[in-house]
């Protein structure tokens, strides 16, 4: 009776502690990457909002507003077409510019944009024009990395969030 | 010293299914709570969603009415169809089909289940659609209605383009 009482030897307990860092090991990974995920695609919602807020604004204020994507500094902004100014963060206050690869979209990159100079206008009316010209084809206005993406309807200014269900 | 046997013995069977089957029924009133407040918010979520989009539609809508340039400008004017010239001459086309609204046929928004089209004059009469005399168009009423999940939203707005 009293062998049996016996703790765990040496040997089981190196054992047991392999095979839960290896778990552990895998999970992390795991984790690490859908975290990364869930921020690209917060990141085309993000957009998705900040375009629609900035298109709406142009509307009920009457003024253009000018979307500007810059992919090498990997943010975007939101002006007045007229003078310049930034609209405010209706969230965070401040200019509206939106920085990403970093705090909660730090795994986040722009890679690309369909708009020429990366430059959007919507009208006081809310139509989408491009280089001064209205646009005429469904136009990519953000690309992230992972392929989520926000285009533009030409003539009509609806905005569609696309999520790339083949990257999850 | 060794203690009696009886303390050392397991459970039984018949404790351990008294175990699953109570863990069960708590897991299952849990779930059906859970899911029905994800279902809640799924459908706040997609009503909110469907609302936004067909005001803007609308707002959308008005501000080009809006432009139209005079009233022999306008081409057509039917229930769910209308196609002028703004001032400044550009040509533009509302249609409404498949519950899918469009401005020169791109679509504006994509879950209208009805949407008409309602054209008055000077004395607040209703004209009847397609409207044969477009010079006696003064005010147009735009009426949409969204359905979010079965959900029916009435959306109105009138415009009367300022250069009449």
């Amino acid at each position: 009776m009293i062998r049996k009482e016996s703790g765990a030897s040496l040997i089981e307990l190196i054992m047991v502690l392999v095979i839960s860092s290896l778990l552990a090991a895998v999970a992390a990974q795991r984790l690490l990457r859908d975290a990364s995920q869930s921020q690209q695609r917060n990141a085309a919602r993000t957009a998705l909002r900040d375009f629609e807020y900035a298109r709406n604004q142009a509307m009920i204020h009457g003024k253009a507003v000018k979307i500007k994507i810059d992919v090498q500094e990997n943010r975007y902004s939101v002006r007045w077409a007229a003078t310049g100014i930034y609209l405010n963060n209706p969230v965070a206050g401040g200019p509206f510019v939106r920085q990403f690869g970093k705090d909660a979209f730090l795994h986040v990159r722009i890679v690309d944009t369909g708009l020429p100079n990366g430059e959007l206008v919507f009208t006081f009316t809310g139509k989408p024009v491009a280089a001064s010209k209205a646009l005429t084809a469904i136009t990519t206005a953000i690309q992230f990395n992972g392929g989520h993406r926000v285009d533009v309807m030409p003539h009509t200014g609806q905005l569609k969030l696309i999520i790339n269900s083949a990257a999850e | 010293m060794l203690k009696p046997l009886d303390s050392q013995r397991g459970m039984t069977l018949a404790e351990l299914i008294v175990t699953v089957v109570v863990t069960g029924i708590i897991a299952g009133t849990m779930a059906r709570v859970l899911s029905s407040s994800i279902d809640m918010y799924d459908f706040l979520n997609t009503r909110r969603r469907a609302v936004q989009d067909s005001r803007f539609a609308l707002q959308r809508l008005s501000t080009e009415l809006r432009q139209i340039a005079s009233p022999d400008s306008i081409l057509y004017a039917a229930e769910d169809s209308l196609t002028f010239y703004k001032h400044g001459g550009e040509p533009l086309s509302i249609g409404w089909s498949n519950h899918t609204l469009r401005l020169n046929g791109f679509p504006l928004a994509n879950t209208i289940k009805q949407f008409s089209l309602k054209y008055y004059n000077d004395k607040q009469q209703q004209l009847s659609s397609p409207v044969g005399n477009v010079k006696k168009i003064w005010r147009i009423r735009i009426e949409l209605v969204v359905s979010p999940k079965q959900h029916d939203f009435k959306l109105y707005h009138e415009v009367k383009p300022r250069n009449f």
